[in-house]
């Protein structure tokens, strides 16, 4: 028999449905359902983060200056401040994402904004979106989240962070301007990841032809040399019509993609792609009834977000007490620091979510990061689980003798503000039975309640 | 992996013309036949090849002919053509044989060895005695069966890796799957993944990044061979990637997701070196879909005449690995 380890409408609505309680809060959290209709969280520091536009601009001097350096060691000079610069930019935007994700009192809210992030992922190991690794989340996700899919798709392909990762900035078609003059082609990556990832899903029944289709219709979605923003460069774009899932495109310049996007954007096997990854990713298996409910709402609503978010909020299955899901290492790490309400440096959260196999923006690939348990529970995990969750207990027990705190008075705070009285029973008794305060810390993050969800 | 650029087929009189700014030449390549020569970056695997301890098999692919990475991977590990098959084809000859156990050296279970039979798992950590808390964390985990067998696996494991370094890097993850493999009792399979081949431009060619991979590779096969120690003899390395790509250089001087590949073989079990090769032709009509290598063979057959030459697994058992596919003939003398 499965325990019901979350029998409290508050810890599923922390757990399932948010990023883990906040010992230090003290006002009553908004629910998820009540989180879709409050305006967002945005940490300061993500608010102070520069724009896209700036970074490229910095770069793309930099870059310049290289170009017309004289000398080896003037051309070394720069190199290497354009290496610093990008760890540093990098650096500052992982550092901003932790504390949005430490400190947001609207964990549902971010939990989807991260999805659709997961879902258009950008990976850092590209190096020339590296200094702009979140500023598609930022830029594009967090304005769209909450309305619907066809604004959302356009705006991440047209934003030039994507662009840059999945090099359509410089797709020329053969028979445009530009290809005609110069020694440059298609690249059909981004086209590929549209059909693949974005909308239809591999199973969308598309073909080759369509992908190389689709990479003609947008090519020439680049950014400004100048303004370092979305730009339709026309002397890149591949003249004529093209014919992508059996429907001719004739329309002239950059209408011709937009056109497609609408298409792919409004196909029922996208609405079904994304559904399904959306209620897999909450209620992981078993939720085909509320991923059904969930479909019916985004066909209704024609791809609005916040009805299909209230279906899944509404769900019978959603509130049931029994585990649905593993948490991922991006969701344990940050539901630990959060129920201990402390804030590690910078450098120590991005080492831990680097061992931990999460290190943010860094998925390696344009899928993001798989989104099974099977992908996070195994031997080899749980002791890097293990050794993190040691690491901060050291944290924790030197910031609450700074501050002179019983480490007694804080486990019981804990505890009531996760499970109240509902803390599983094995749990106690490893807790009754560590004989350090360190080890009561680790047991409790390491139970099994704690690591499900 | 842009095999293309892996095992150079440098006889091919289309070759050069196909990749004018990343090809390599014939003065470029440690020369393996007279129409094959080796990327200078892979110089350890040269050294085995001469030994008579690497062999290649080029023009080879999986049975799946769309081109994404995820499914391609996929279908790579599962060895089926359905890249939603949950079940590893490594798995599902572990639960066929006997005394065969497998360990991932990766922070989770790559799908190649998910299925009915357990399977071990090591990433680096730095865990000090921790005997107390590994006491009561087991007691706990026994309320939750998974977590409970990943426990004890972790522990059971990390026996076996006392000294082990914290590198995370590829030649010290490689150099840790040997000493796993050469503990007693311990694991006799390993698998491992390195990432970065998805060269869509600026691939490079003798320097690059694909050569930096290549080295990266090449480290971490002599890194494996030094901490196998005497193992060597009785070890089969296989490298496989999950498609090769665009015969032709792209217009951002890359490659694009192709079709035919080359698998790479090292070992001291190996009886010989050679490269195996039914060459298609890079012609304009010998490509696939006019674009890529054409693949004659599939690496199923490879993987079945590695697991009968070298592990001893009967036709019937090979047949059960990788379901559907009697028509693909285990090759002969792989080993």
């Amino acid at each position: 028999m499965e325990s019901a380890w979350y029998q409290s409408r508050q810890t599923v609505n922390q757990q399932r449905f948010g990023l883990g309680a906040r010992t230090d809060s003290t006002t009553q959290v908004a629910e998820p359902l009540q989180q879709l209709k409050l305006p967002q969280f945005v940490h300061s520091s993500v608010a102070h983060l520069p724009s896209s536009a700036a970074v490229l601009a910095v770069f793309f001097e930099l870059t310049e200056k290289r170009k017309r350096a004289t000398s080896d060691s003037e051309k070394r000079a720069i190199s290497k401040s354009i290496n610093q610069q990008m760890q540093g930019h990098f650096r500052n935007l992982i550092h901003a994402r932790n504390l949005q994700t430490l400190y947001t009192p609207y964990g549902f809210q971010e939990r989807v904004v991260q999805f659709w992030s997961n879902h258009f992922a950008i990976s850092a190991d590209v190096r020339r979106v590296k200094p702009i690794a979140s500023s598609l989340e930022n830029e594009v996700i967090r304005a769209h989240w909450d309305r619907d899919f066809l604004s959302m798709l356009l705006a991440v392909n047209q934003h030039p962070a994507m662009l840059l990762y999945l090099d359509n900035h410089q797709s020329t078609g053969p028979s445009s301007k530009a290809g005609k003059k110069r020694n440059k082609g298609l690249n059909e990556n981004l086209a590929r990841e549209i059909l693949e990832l974005h909308t239809l899903g591999v199973n969308g029944g598309y073909t080759q032809e369509d992908v190389l289709a689709l990479a003609k219709a947008i090519t020439g979605w680049s950014l400004s040399n100048k303004t370092f923003d979305f730009q339709f460069k026309e002397q890149l774009h591949e003249p004529g019509g093209v014919n992508i899932l059996g429907k001719e495109y004739t329309q002239p310049g950059l209408i011709q993609g937009e056109t497609v996007l609408f298409d792919l954007a409004n196909n029922a096997d996208t609405a079904k792609h994304i559904v399904d990854k959306l209620a897999y990713h909450f209620l992981g298996a078993n939720s085909e009834e509320a991923s059904q409910a969930m479909l019916a709402a985004w066909l209704e609503s024609e791809g609005s977000l916040l009805p299909v978010y209230q279906v899944l909020l509404n769900h019978p299955s959603a509130y049931e007490p029994f585990k649905r899901r593993f948490r991922s290492p991006n969701e344990w790490f940050f539901a630990v620091l959060r129920s201990a309400a402390i804030e590690p440096s910078a450098k120590q959260m991005q080492g831990m979510l680097r061992q931990l196999g999460q290190e943010p923006f860094m998925a390696l690939s344009p899928a993001g990061w798989p989104d099974s348990d099977a992908d996070f529970n195994s031997p080899s995990a749980l002791t890097q689980r293990w050794q993190v969750a040691n690491q901060v207990a050291q944290i924790l027990i030197n910031s609450l003798k700074k501050n002179d705190v019983s480490t007694s008075e804080k486990l019981t705070a804990m505890i009531e503000m996760l499970y109240g009285s509902n803390l599983d029973q094995h749990t106690q008794v490893a807790i009754a039975n560590a004989s350090d305060p360190l080890s009561k810390f680790v047991v409790l993050w390491m139970s099994p309640q704690f690591q499900y969800r | 992996m842009d095999g293309l650029n892996v095992v150079v087929p440098h006889g091919d009189k289309d070759y050069s013309g196909l990749r004018p700014n990343i090809g390599l030449s014939l003065a470029e390549v440690n020369q393996l036949d007279e129409f094959f020569g080796l990327h200078p970056a892979l110089q350890h695997a040269h050294k085995l090849y001469t030994e008579g301890q690497a062999s290649f098999v080029h023009a080879c692919a999986t049975g799946y002919r769309e081109r994404s990475h995820f499914d391609g991977q996929k279908v790579l590990e599962n060895g089926t053509l359905d890249p939603m098959a949950m079940e590893g084809w490594l798995n599902r000859y572990l639960s066929l044989s006997q005394h065969n156990q497998a360990i991932a050296i990766d922070s989770g279970i790559p799908l190649i060895v998910r299925g009915q039979q357990g399977v071990s798992s090591w990433y680096p950590h730095k865990l000090r005695a921790k005997q107390k808390q590994a006491e009561l964390l087991r007691e706990l985990f026994q309320s939750d069966a998974e977590l409970g067998e990943n426990f004890d696996s972790a522990m059971a494991v990390d026996a076996m890796a006392s000294s082990s370094s914290q590198s995370k890097h590829f030649n010290n993850l490689m150099s840790q799957a040997g000493k796993f493999l050469s503990t007693p009792k311990g694991p006799n399979v390993a698998v491992l993944e390195l990432s970065g081949f998805d060269t869509h431009s600026g691939q490079g060619s003798v320097q690059g990044r694909l050569a930096s991979k290549l080295r990266q590779l090449d480290k971490g096969l002599l890194a494996l061979q030094q901490s196998l120690g005497e193992r060597w003899s009785e070890t089969i390395v296989i490298a496989a990637s999950e498609f090769g790509r665009t015969a032709k250089e792209n217009g951002t001087k890359g490659t694009d997701h192709g079709t035919g590949n080359a698998l790479l073989l090292f070992g001291g079990a190996l009886n010989q070196s050679k490269v195996t090769a039914n060459w298609p032709g890079l012609s304009k009509e010998s490509l696939y879909q006019e674009r890529d290598l054409a693949a004659t063979m599939d690496i199923r057959s490879i993987l079945k005449g590695v697991l009968i030459e070298h592990m001893g697994a009967t036709q019937p058992q090979v047949e059960a690995v990788f379901p559907d596919s009697v028509d693909l003939k285990p090759l002969a003398g792989v080993v």
